[in-house]
């Protein structure tokens, strides 16, 4: 890995179009700025990491025998949606389509 | 799926099934034995104000214009410890040409404004 020390308002390119900027240093933080092609995805590791671990999670979960686990929870939450959908009802009568007289 | 999703980069192609006795949850899974599979659903009308916002470069190599050829799949994650609760990453969805069927989860641009674990409480299961 390479390692430069670079002051507030300091810069480093990286090919012929993205550079990066050091814009505030606060205690242990500090602000960076970025100029890079819309094409290039920039993100925090950590969210990368989160997806990762998200989807190896759910993958193991996924194993065949949660076939029933699936149905019943797929039951539970039409149900549940099913009971919203008569309660927004029941709150917000639906309008006519048109007014009398028109 | 040309990238793969994240964690597993190396899976090209899925195939999304359903049982109706399942839905909204389907399944997206490897069209192999014992392959790779997710519990995913499509968030319209089960997660309040969903709105997904993707980069351009995402939009360029789904090659998507607008909502009409677009489906968009949150990952279910179901627990086994604790079945009546499932969670849904609602920070990285796969987002899907209904067209070309190309696909790929983004992480999505607004994703402060969700959470990758988002928690539905479905009650109690009968499993």
């Amino acid at each position: 890995m390479l390692i430069l020390s670079r002051k507030i308002d300091q810069a480093i390119t990286i090919g012929e179009n993205i550079e990066i900027s050091i814009t505030k240093i606060e205690g242990d933080s500090v602000k960076i700025g970025i100029t890079a092609p819309r094409s290039i995805a920039i993100l925090r590791k950590e969210i990368l990491e989160e997806m990762q671990s998200s989807n190896k999670a759910a993958a193991a979960a996924a194993m065949p025998a949660k076939g029933s686990l699936v149905a019943s929870s797929a039951k539970q939450l039409m149900a549940q949606l099913k009971a919203k959908k008569a309660d927004d009802r029941k709150n917000s009568p639906p309008q006519p389509l048109s007014t009398a007289g028109n | 799926m040309p990238q793969g999703l994240f964690g597993f980069p190396d899976i090209r192609s899925m195939e999304l099934v359903f049982d109706k006795e399942e839905l909204p949850f389907m399944w997206l899974r490897e069209q192999v034995q014992d392959g790779l599979a997710f519990v995913v659903l499509e968030p319209g009308g089960i997660v309040q104000n969903y709105a997904v916002e993707i980069s351009d470069a995402d939009i360029q190599i789904l090659g998507i214009s607008g909502s009409e050829d677009t489906m968009i799949l949150n990952i279910v994650t179901i627990s086994s410890e604790h079945p009546g609760k499932i969670s849904l990453n609602l920070v990285g969805p796969i987002i899907v040409n209904r067209t070309t069927l190309v696909a790929k989860q983004c992480i999505i641009n607004n994703h402060e404004e969700f959470s990758a674990r988002h928690m539905i409480d479905v009650g109690d299961t009968e499993a």
